[in-house]
């Protein structure tokens, strides 16, 4: 019998010799400093004034505004039914009696959003969800990477590779209507147990949960995978309107380590993608240095690896931006994808399709 | 989040061999079908404290990867009893037709998901054998939610006890 242990597993993470750009080159390119301007609207709206500098470099003033001013809105939950269960019209109607008004999402075939609530039950609570007819998403951002990746009728085997808790790994299994394989991977023990829940509890047969750091996933494994989706720890940046704790717990330095693990994540990911494969980066996070700066960084290492453009367009989203603090990113950036709060009524989120060349 | 709750214990292992027959004898005698239509290769078992999962997998490692679960849900070890997934009781059913099954009166079902055992009072319809676990249908979908064991309490009187359903899933491992 082998046992896990979450406690042990950090300690274990701590011996990890880590490589990639270097904490110290990244610290140096994502300093700032904030101008008088940025430190008085970080004031106001109680931000980190480096992330309000850079709202401005990007967005200028009013827009600025207008994206602080959307992260003081809560979003209503999305949820996603689960059509191998049940009928999504059936689904609708067993809600709607309980109380429950959802609209539909219109890019997505399964995403509803749910606007009214009633007191009790919540949408976390009713018998429809335990019983495994839908999942619960904070948000329908979420939902871009998985339709993306197997656009197409695609079922193949995809690699979650950081999935916990489970709603991109559980789309997908879904979309692949039970056929092809996922290997569903975190490191986050805890985070796992969910998971397994959501995967037993949905009725989902073409799942495979797997715990392993995927920075050494690409020396130990056998497999490589026509479709990946890396959806990595990130400082949530794009989720203040969940979570307003958002606007201070990363400092810069913080956010340097984050963006040196994500680095390093994108990079042993690329090593299990196929040739012509596609691989989706994800974040749920609206902060440059976690998207374009890493996708730069990564690609700068690895020129077999170039952005793939997506396989359509589910609604008028925003590209990447194309430079920053002085860095000039690729034109491709046109073909990755970011939400903005005030832009798309949607959380802060971000991807971009990565493909290995032959 | 509280570090107890981040703290938590999973334990992999081959389903031991007293409860593989346990698993085999049942699907034959109360559900009348036969083991290796649902079984192919080993069994394997992951308990989250004492809350055990049975599947179908291909051992301890997937390409050199630690497996906690692999595809195939087959059943659960809890409470002492083994008792199959819904998804082996529905292919039994939509085979052989309805065995070992409960059908329970909305409220007896409803408090069943939430984890509470089914009072007589909230039986509708027994389907025999009844020594053994029971599949927990919805007769709104005709979908399992879980099984039980017939009881009896301290006063002489019948109840189902929870073995497992499927609101477990949220409330324990959520």
């Amino acid at each position: 019998m082998i046992c896990f242990n979450s406690i042990a597993l950090a300690k274990y993470m701590g011996d990890l010799v880590v490589g990639g750009v270097g904490l110290k080159k990244i610290i140096g390119d994502i300093m700032v400093k904030p101008s008088q301007l940025a430190l008085r609207i970080a004031e106001k709206y109680g931000y980190r004034p480096y992330m309000v500098e850079r709202y401005l470099e990007i967005l200028g003033y009013e827009e600025t505004i207008k994206l602080l001013e959307a992260f003081e809105k809560p979003l209503k939950p999305v949820i996603r039914c689960n059509d191998l269960r049940i009928d999504c019209d059936e689904l609708v109607n067993s809600l709607e009696k309980l109380g429950f008004k959802l609209k539909h999402i219109p890019w997505s075939i399964h995403g509803y959003r749910v606007v009214v609530e009633p007191g009790s039950p919540s949408i976390g609570s009713t018998h429809e969800y335990l019983k495994g007819y839908y999942y619960v998403h904070r948000d329908a951002a979420p939902l871009i990477p998985g339709i993306l990746l197997v656009w197409g009728g695609f079922k193949g085997r995809v690699l979650d590779a950081c999935a916990a808790p489970g709603g991109k790994a559980t789309q997908i299994a879904q979309l692949m209507m039970g056929e092809g394989l996922v290997v569903a991977n975190d490191l986050v023990l805890y985070r796992l147990k969910a998971l397994i829940g959501h995967v037993l509890r949905m009725g989902f047969n073409n799942i495979v949960v797997t715990w392993s750091d995927l920075r050494k996933v690409p020396a130990i494994h056998g497999l490589k995978y026509e479709r990946i989706l890396l959806d990595v720890p990130c400082s949530g940046e794009g989720t203040i309107m969940f979570d307003p704790g958002r606007k201070r717990r990363t400092s810069i330095r913080d956010l340097a380590g984050i963006v040196e693990r994500e680095i390093e994540l994108l990079e042993a990911a690329t090593k299990l993608l196929k040739p012509r494969g596609l691989l989706a980066y994800v974040t749920c996070s609206i902060a440059p240095e976690e998207n374009e700066y890493v996708v730069y960084r990564v690609l700068e290492k690895h020129p077999e690896v170039v952005i793939a453009k997506p396989p359509v367009k589910l609604f008028d989203w925003d590209p990447w931006i194309k430079s920053f603090h002085g860095l000039k990113f690729p034109r491709e950036y046109d073909y990755c994808i970011r939400t903005w709060p005030h832009r798309h009524g949607l959380m802060g989120f971000t991807t971009c399709l990565l493909t290995r060349e032959e | 989040m509280s570090a107890n709750k981040r703290r938590v214990k999973f334990s992999v292992k081959p389903l031991p061999a007293e409860l593989f027959r346990e698993l085999k004898s049942y699907l034959g005698e109360n559900l009348g079908v036969d083991y290796r239509e649902f079984i192919s290769g080993e069994l394997w078992l992951t308990c989250l404290g004492k809350n055990c999962i049975i599947y179908n997998s291909m051992g301890r490692r997937f390409y050199g990867l630690t497996l906690l679960y692999s595809d195939g849900w087959i059943g659960v070890w809890r409470k002492g009893a083994v008792a199959p997934s819904p998804r082996i009781y529905e292919e039994a059913y939509n085979r052989y037709g309805l065995r070992a099954a409960l059908i329970p009166k909305p409220a007896g079902l409803k408090a069943f998901l939430y984890g509470n055992d089914i009072l007589e009072i909230s039986i509708d319809r027994e389907i025999p054998p009844l020594n053994g676990p029971v599949a927990v249908v919805d007769p709104a979908d005709n979908r399992v939610v879980g099984a039980a064991v017939k009881s009896r309490d301290r006063k002489g009187r019948v109840y189902y006890r929870n073995i497992y359903d499927l609101g477990m899933f949220v409330r324990e491992w959520g």
